[in-house]
């Protein structure tokens, strides 16, 4: 199973381009916060990015997305499961393009991809520990009755003792006009 | 109607059983001069499940009913009262065979014979042949009515006591049985027959030899008869006969219940008799255990 | 069967005691293995069966209902990313149906003919052989460090005369105009081989449904696990009804194993890489397909055997 992406070596441009402005932004760490939000299926993560977005053009700083896909089941043939990873991978990248233009209308600056493979929770708290300028994770609640959503349920519950950084939640209900005035 | 001799009726038995395979006539030849038996025995369709007699041997063990014609000689006492230990064997989860004891009582020193039969069914005998180098199945024949289980015991050896067309009429010993070949080829009949009881007896399920019958004091008679675990369930039957100078002088017949029990003989009762709803439940049931595998491990 | 006394298990529709440890072993054994290389590590499963003395028959039904609920777990995992196709799905289950009808069919006319121990027996060798070829050849290249060409679908505008066949019927979720007859058949062949091998057949639908009828391959899993669970369940039925070889005891058993072995599966098969995952599935496959085959060329005991028939 290939398991991180890192170790990967097909072309991944997005993050490529991130990776690029990474080392810019490492620069200016002191000046800029970086805001993380993880990008879903869910509708939550639009709230929690246009908070994001916002936050990181007021102080400077800059938006980082993540988006981790889920483990691929094995399959007996590994031309099939190679074609399968590739168009995993090529839907990923075309959500991420998609949001990062996103963001970056709203923030004024590129953000930062980061793609990983495996659980939510478990990716995103490894890459706030791999990645020292990442200096708020800001989340969308959702509002339903199921509660807010895996990831923030994680987050809070017993994983929050493994957090170097403040989480930001952003209820899903709040429309975007009461997100701006706070931002 | 021949001028009457003894008739021997084998009459009344408890749950009113139909008792395939046994003789419905028998020649009388071998019976005394000018003999005539009748089948005697209520023919009544089998029960759907058998019907559990009374507990106790004794209340199981119907007393042979002794008729005579008109102006028939009558022998004095030819009641032979059987009956099992426990005539009850249930087969549960853990069941790894079990033995009951067949008693009885003479009215007179004789020679008992006990012959022990399993329900009868379809049997289809295969042989395989090399096809191509692969082992498959090229010839079968289907016996109607083979007695899934079968064994005799006697006071000595079935040879010396009765002559062998007498043998062959009430069935007393495994090259007796009549199974019955549906497509008639009489000449592999005898190989596939053959077949057939050697694999049985290796199941364990034709005993091969008499099991020996001990009499005491001349009237009191018992042998003890051990099942494999994988004894085939249904109701048995048990004739005993009583001979004297070749001849039947007493018979009686009493049935032995095998039977499954607990949960799998229920689940199993179930498939056979009501398989639309076994069939529905197990789909149900695997519906149900996936949505809760899925739920117990969605957090992983 | 050796009788141990109090460590058997009794499977009341096979009718035959199997010790416990043996059972359970083997329960565990499938989980991991369903585990490691998810539902397709199913088809090692019957041949497995038959190894301990399980009759083929009930081998075969019983594994069809323990399908039922394996992919049922798998495909709410799926449903929630939105990984089903129903509509495709639909067009496979009703092909499915009929292939499961006639599969059952079949295998009753087989058994009673005496030949459905072999049909199954050369069914696994063949299916075990070809897909265990295939898939040690592929691991050995990528193992190797040759390089491999994810084989690619055919493009949009190349022609297959599947194309050109009628009723045709869009679908929007994998976004495909294509005739519902190639569904269809897909459906009926995997319902064939539920019914005759007990097997879901995602190793052979899931290649299909990419290569032939061009389905995005995210939704690709979701929708031949949500067809398998009604292909299954009609098998199941209808082996219940027409063979009464449905041995729940053992169905049970097989799940609960499943279940269980698959959660430490899953864990043990994140640690090895894919191809060697492959390379070891591959083997296992291969050996168990060199099992059956000497089965099936050693001389028997005995020529002879009997069964029990219907008056």
């Amino acid at each position: 199973m290939e398991s991180q992406d890192e170790r990967s070596p097909a072309p991944r441009e997005p993050e490529k381009a991130g990776a690029e402005t990474d080392s810019a932004a490492k620069g200016r760490t002191e000046h800029g916060r970086v805001f993380l939000i993880v990008v879903d299926e869910t509708p939550e993560y639009e709230k929690a990015l246009r908070f994001a977005a916002r936050r990181a053009r007021r102080t400077q700083g800059r938006v980082a997305l993540l988006h981790v896909m889920p483990p691929l089941d094995f399959q007996n043939f590994g031309a099939v499961q190679d074609l399968m990873a590739n168009e995993r991978r090529q839907t990923a990248e075309r959500l991420l393009q998609r949001v990062a233009a996103k963001a970056q209308e709203i923030a004024g600056s590129m953000p930062i991809i980061y793609l990983r493979e495996g659980s939510p929770a478990e990716q995103l708290l490894k890459l706030i520990a791999e990645e020292p300028q990442i200096s708020v994770l800001v989340l969308g609640g959702a509002t339903g009755r199921e509660g807010p959503g895996p990831l923030v349920a994680q987050l809070t519950g017993r994983m929050i003792g493994k957090l170097r950084i403040p989480i930001t939640i952003v209820p899903g209900h709040i429309p975007d006009a009461d997100i701006d005035a706070v931002t | 109607m021949r001028s009457a001799g003894r008739l021997v009726a084998l009459a009344g038995f408890a749950a009113g059983m139909l008792v395939p395979g046994l003789p419905q006539s028998v020649d009388p030849g071998w019976l005394g001069v000018g003999a005539t038996a009748k089948r005697a025995w209520a023919v009544t369709p089998p029960p759907r499940k058998p019907a559990i007699p009374d507990a106790g041997p004794s209340s199981a063990a119907p007393v042979p009913e002794v008729k005579a014609e008109p102006g028939g000689n009558v022998p004095k006492g030819v009641g032979l009262p059987i009956g099992f230990s426990n005539n009850l064997i249930q087969v549960t989860s853990g069941f790894t065979g079990a033995g009951v004891v067949l008693f009885g009582a003479l009215d007179a020193p004789a020679d008992v014979i006990a012959v022990l039969r399993g329900p009868e069914v379809v049997v289809n005998v295969r042989r395989r042949a090399e096809v191509l180098g692969v082992w498959a199945n090229v010839e079968s024949i289907s016996f109607d009515r083979a007695p899934a289980y079968y064994r005799i015991a006697s006071t000595r050896p079935v040879e010396e006591l009765l002559p062998a067309d007498a043998r062959k009429t009430l069935q007393v010993g495994v090259d007796t049985l009549r199974f019955n070949a549906r497509d008639g080829r009489p000449e592999r009949e005898a190989l596939f027959r053959e077949a057939l009881v050697r694999l049985k007896q290796e199941e364990g399920l034709y005993p091969q030899g008499a099991q020996r019958v001990v009499v005491q004091n001349d009237r009191l008679f018992q042998v003890a008869l051990d099942f494999p675990s994988n004894v085939p369930v249904g109701v048995y039957q048990v004739v005993v006969y009583a001979v004297r100078d070749g001849v039947v002088v007493a018979a009686a017949s009493t049935a032995l219940f095998i039977e499954k029990r607990g949960f799998g003989a229920t689940l199993f009762r179930m498939a056979h008799e009501d398989s639309v709803a076994y069939g529905l439940i197990a789909v149900v049931l695997a519906l149900a255990a996936g949505w809760a595998a899925d739920r117990m491990f969605r957090r992983s | 069967m050796p009788v141990y006394g109090a460590m058997q298990i009794y499977l009341p529709i096979a009718e035959m005691s199997v010790d416990a440890f043996l059972l359970l072993g083997l329960g565990a054994t499938v989980g991991f293995l369903s585990g490691v290389f998810g539902v397709g590590g199913g088809f090692l499963l019957t041949p497995l069966l038959l190894f301990i003395g399980v009759p083929s028959p009930i081998a075969v039904a019983s594994q069809a209902n323990q399908l039922v609920a394996s992919s049922v777990s798998g495909v709410l995992a799926q449903w929630r990313r939105g990984n089903v196709d129903h509509q495709i799905g639909a067009v496979m289950i009703a092909g499915g149906v009929v292939g499961a009808v006639a599969g059952v069919w079949l295998f009753g006319v087989l058994r009673s003919l005496g030949q459905i121990d072999l049909v199954i027996s050369l069914c696994y060798v063949l299916f075990l052989g070809v897909i265990g070829g295939m898939m040690l050849v592929e691991s050995l290249r990528a193992i190797l460090k040759r390089r491999r060409n994810p084989l690619q679908r055919a493009k949009l505008h190349q022609h297959m005369w599947i194309h050109g066949l009628p009723l045709k019927m869009r679908f929007r979720k994998s976004k495909l105009y294509i005739s519902a007859l190639v569904p269809a058949a897909i459906g009926l062949f995997i319902g064939l081989l539920a019914a005759i091998m007990g097997v879901g057949g995602g190793f052979l639908m899931i290649p299909a449904m990419i290569y032939l009828l061009g389905m995005p391959t995210q939704t690709v899993v979701g929708t031949s696990l949500f067809q398998i669970i009604f292909v299954t369940a009609t098998v199941t039925v209808l082996q219940a009804v027409q063979n009464q070889t449905v041995d729940g005891v053992l169905a049970a058993l097989l799940l609960a194993g499943g279940v269980v072995g698959a959660q430490f599966g899953a864990r043990a098969g994140q640690r090895l890489r894919g191809e060697q995952l492959r390379a070891l599935l591959a083997v296992l496959v291969l050996a168990v397909c060199a099992k059956l085959l000497i089965d099936l060329f050693a001389p028997p005991p005995d020529v002879f055997s009997f069964d029990y028939g219907a008056r």
